[in-house]
């Protein structure tokens, strides 16, 4: 009947919403972080080839390294800036 | 056989080392212009790792935090759903024991089990009540605790 009120079933709905919508935040905000972090794998290549670049004595090898550390470098970033920031 | 080099020849000599050094110099110019790219990437790329790795971290905590919260909405859900099912039951052994009296014909006993009904479930009892449920055949079986009613 359309009287029979409980209100804890009101309340039961209104937490599960309320879980729902955290829950999909969450989730949202691990998947964030997991970008952020493989940006930062990006990034740490990028140190190591321009790290053993220096250890090369052939000219080219080491601006090949640079290059591919530079265009690598480029890639990182336009993922870093499609993220949005850190939150508060 | 002359000793030593003749003029000519110590000329020639000389050209060729002034080319080799001025190679040797570009070579050197070269080299020290990659050495300040490669430091000026290095720096760069260690100040965006190091941002990016404490983003990583900011948003991994913002994420335990709000699946938590999640968590514990859940779990106030869970308990309100069964605090709303003690009710229910509650409120259909309550109609039981008046409907029983009501079957018996015991007026005394229904109009006590009518006053221990719970006030919320009032007015749905007396929503059920006015439908004449003694006469009313067309009524679908059921209590007015049933949604379906």
């Amino acid at each position: 009947m359309p009287q029979y009120v409980i209100p804890q079933e009101t309340a039961s709905r209104t937490h599960d919403a309320q879980a729902d919508a955290a829950f999909n935040k969450g989730a949202d905000a691990g998947a964030t972080a997991d970008k952020y972090i493989r940006a930062t794998v990006f990034l740490a290549t990028v140190l190591f080839l321009v790290g053993i670049s220096g250890h090369f004595r052939i000219r080219v090898a080491r601006l090949g390294l640079v290059s591919v550390g530079g265009l690598m470098l480029v890639y990182a970033l336009i993922q870093l800036l499609a993220l949005p920031g850190p939150p508060s | 056989m002359p000793e030593g080099l003749s003029a000519g020849e110590v000329g020639k000599e000389i050209a060729e080392h002034n080319e080799h050094f001025a190679s040797d110099a570009d070579t050197d110019h070269g080299d020290r212009w990659l050495s300040i790219l490669e430091a000026l990437l290095l720096s760069l790329v260690a100040v965006f790792a190091a941002y990016s790795g404490y983003a990583a971290a900011k948003w991994s905590t913002e994420s335990s935090v709000t699946l938590a919260k999640a968590s514990a909405a859940r779990t106030k859900a869970n308990r309100a759903d069964l605090e709303a099912l003690v009710i229910r039951t509650g409120d259909s052994a309550s109609f039981n024991a008046l409907f029983t009296a009501f079957t018996a014909g015991n007026v005394n006993a229904e109009r006590l089990a009518a006053k221990r009904l719970r006030p919320g479930y009032r007015p749905a009892f007396n929503a059920w009540l006015a439908t004449d449920p003694a006469h009313n055949l067309t009524l679908r079986p059921g209590r007015p605790t049933c949604r379906n009613m």
